[in-house]
């Protein structure tokens, strides 16, 4: 039976393939081909030119996404308990959402400064809103009558937050983490373009600056890579917290 | 009647406060519940059935009437939903501990007795599937289990054989009569199907009209099946005729 890896695998491998005959046939300049694209990658890599770059990067990121899921879960324990505080927030939270977060990208330079601040500005500024507002969501749509029954069995507050609450909103932060992710990578690579002197993005303006085309390809080949490692593991954390789903989920392998 | 009162409700009734304005829910309704019996509660969708085993289970509060617990020690009373409300979280182990947990036992015991419990209903080597894994008829039966891992003296089941097919339903008939068969426990399901409630219960109550109250109670026990069908034609006719006679007044 064919597995879910084989058929991702074949997927890239299309594209891959697809990619690979368009720049033969064309000898397109400003489009490699993959093969010589992720050759030159193995070469930075090997040199550490890239090395140092993917490591900023990699730690902004980490960074980021950490503090974004530290804010978003401390303001959706504390809307859940103040019902109040929710009513007051939700409207800020959604204009704020709404906002397209490259362009507040000079404010955050002129607010920060050039560097890893306004990069871990950016990154919280796009990543805690999809958690926080999954959670939330998450926190609304938790079954009643499983509340309903927790009760009935003289479970406490905090019991019910902590074995029928959580559990219930697992599934939407994972969700939400997801999206965070991927807009976290996105307004890294931008913030590196724009306000920084190290990392993929600064490398990628670098290098395309100076026409050295294959090198940009091959660092935007690294951000593939890390994006889909993200996607991995953002896969294992969902099958590690969700055991209960893995059956309905995966029956069908 | 078979043993010590365990269940009085005197004169309950109900009324949600809706934005559209006060809905009466349940008229006054009384009724009691002695250990060692079955009771079911039969009528229509939307007669109170529901709420009035919710008012019995201690999760509504009256507006009007008393309920009188002769047990009103935590974990007394053990519930029973309808569509089951376990934790899809939890494998079936996990679900009947929760009680348990609530009640601070510790670990040690509340494994054993989870298991115990889960042995009895018939899922011994099912323990740590989860929900999502069992068929309907398990998961009732795991739900059933939960509601008695405290040993409760009162069991309220709210449709419990609604979402089964007949031989699980009938497994869960056999289930109650041997909950109450020792003489200490009370069960008191509430149900639509009337077939199942005459069959099994000791006392059938029926309740009909909107807001719903007990026009009816039939005593089933010791009965043999020729009478237990008569009863059972006789609950229909009722229900038949509140029904009638409520569209009746409507269209007037």
């Amino acid at each position: 039976m064919i597995s879910r890896w084989m058929l991702r695998a074949t997927g890239l491998l299309l594209l891959g393939t697809s990619w690979e005959v368009f720049a033969r046939l064309h000898s397109a300049a400003y489009l490699p081909a993959p093969t010589a694209v992720f050759a030159r990658l193995a070469a930075l890599l090997a040199d550490g030119t890239l090395i140092a770059d993917g490591k900023t990067s990699v730690a902004a990121l980490l960074e980021g996404l950490a503090l974004a899921n530290v804010l978003a879960i401390v303001a959706a324990v504390v809307c859940r308990r103040f019902y109040p505080v929710w009513l007051a927030f939700e409207p800020v939270v959604e204009s704020v959402r709404g906002l397209p977060p490259l362009a507040l990208l000079p404010a955050f330079l002129l607010l920060f400064g050039i560097g890893l601040e306004s990069e871990l500005a950016m990154i919280l500024w796009v990543a805690w809103p999809p958690i926080f507002v999954n959670v939330m969501h998450g926190v609304k749509e938790v079954d009643p009558r499983l509340v309903e029954a927790a009760r009935s069995m003289n479970a406490s507050d905090v019991k019910i937050f902590r074995d029928v609450i959580a559990p219930s909103t697992i599934p939407y932060y994972i969700a939400g983490l997801r999206l965070a992710a991927g807009a976290s990578l996105l307004v890294l690579v931008a913030a590196e373009m724009l306000g920084a002197s190290s990392g993929i993005g600064y490398f990628i303006l670098e290098t395309s600056q100076s026409f050295h085309i294959t090198d940009t390809y091959a660092a935007v080949a690294l951000l593939g890579v890390i994006g889909i490692t993200m996607s991995v593991v953002i896969d294992r954390i969902a099958w590690l917290c969700l055991p209960w789903r893995r059956v309905a989920k995966y029956e069908w392998e | 009647m078979k043993g010590h009162l365990t269940l009085r409700l005197d004169g309950v009734a109900k009324q949600y406060a809706l934005p559209s304005g006060t809905v009466e829910a349940l008229a006054p309704c009384s009724f009691e519940a002695y250990a060692g019996e079955i009771v079911a509660i039969v009528g229509e969708s939307g007669a109170g059935k529901s709420t009035l085993l919710r008012i019995a289970a201690g999760l509504l509060e009256p507006t009007s009437g008393r309920v009188g617990i002769m047990n009103a020690l935590p974990g007394s009373r053990g519930m029973v939903f309808q569509g089951y409300a376990l934790f899809p979280w939890r494998h079936a182990l996990g679900n009947v501990m929760f009680p348990l947990e609530a009640a601070g036992v510790i670990k040690g015991e509340r494994v054993a007795r989870a298991r115990e419990v889960l042995a009895w209903v018939g899922l011994a080597g099912r323990e740590y599937a989860y929900p999502g894994e069992l068929s309907g008829g398990m998961c009732q039966r795991v739900a059933i289990a939960r509601a008695l891992a405290t040993d409760p003296t009162l069991l309220l089941l709210d449709e419990p054989t609604a979402a089964l097919d007949v031989r699980n339903a009938a497994e869960i008939g056999r289930l109650m009569r041997a909950v109450v068969a020792d003489g200490d426990r009370t069960v008191i399901i509430a149900t639509h199907d009337i077939d199942r409630a005459v069959a099994l219960a000791d006392r059938v109550l029926v309740l009909c009209g909107r807001p719903g109250s007990i026009v009816s109670t039939f005593v089933t026990e010791n009965m043999g099946p020729a009478e237990r069908l008569a009863d059972r034609q006789a609950i229909v006719a009722i229900i038949e005729s509140q029904s009638r006679a409520a569209t009746i007044a409507r269209s007037a």
